[in-house]
């Protein structure tokens, strides 16, 4: 699981049925000093955070259980919640 | 399963159901010398660990639903044990 930042929303009018309810975000995994590492990826977005958001997000085919409930999302990137503050290596801090 | 040192710790209210109210934790994965190796990574934890530990962290698909029988379980990586010690000769 890979701390990220929101960074956009994927419009997509034509979809698969089973991703229809769902937001996309683009969100920009982050490495440890929170600097951009990697590429961009759609991430599917049941908590509905907004660009700008420091969040975490959860890879492979566990994405599929990150929508509460029995159904299964066709996806292999989630965002898993919302970052309120973080320490990391002896500094904390409280995203912008 | 990695070895990895507890980095840091994030505090999250808005999140998934399925992570209940378990402790998030920054991760280090390391080599059995302690140093690191690789990028670090947010793991959630069962078993109480805290900054400075060394841990072992499991990161297979569907780990954390057959491990702790938990049905829907949006996790990569989780912390499964603390390390006491570790002795490992070099290949």
């Amino acid at each position: 699981m890979d701390l990220a930042r929101v960074i956009g929303t994927v419009v997509a009018t034509q979809r698969d049925p089973a991703l229809m309810h769902y937001r996309l975000a683009m969100v920009q995994p982050l490495d440890d000093d929170l600097q951009p590492s990697g590429r961009a990826v759609v991430a599917i977005d049941a908590l509905n955070r907004r660009t700008g958001d420091l969040v975490y997000i959860v890879r492979s085919g566990d994405a599929m259980t990150a929508h509460p409930g029995d159904t299964l999302v066709p996806t292999d990137c989630a965002i898993g919640g919302l970052v309120d503050s973080l320490t990391l290596n002896g500094k904390h801090r409280r995203d912008p | 399963m990695k070895i990895a040192r507890v980095i840091g710790n994030l505090v999250s209210s808005h999140r998934l159901e399925a992570y209940e109210a378990r402790k998030l934790l920054l991760v280090q994965p390391i080599t059995p010398e302690g140093e690191p190796e690789g990028r670090c990574t947010m793991a959630i934890d069962y078993v109480g660990a805290g900054i400075g530990d060394t841990v072992l962290m499991g990161a297979a698909p569907g780990l954390a639903a057959t491990v702790f029988g938990i049905e829907k379980a949006p996790i990569n990586e989780l912390i499964m044990a603390i390390v006491d010690s570790i002795s490992a000769e070099k290949p």
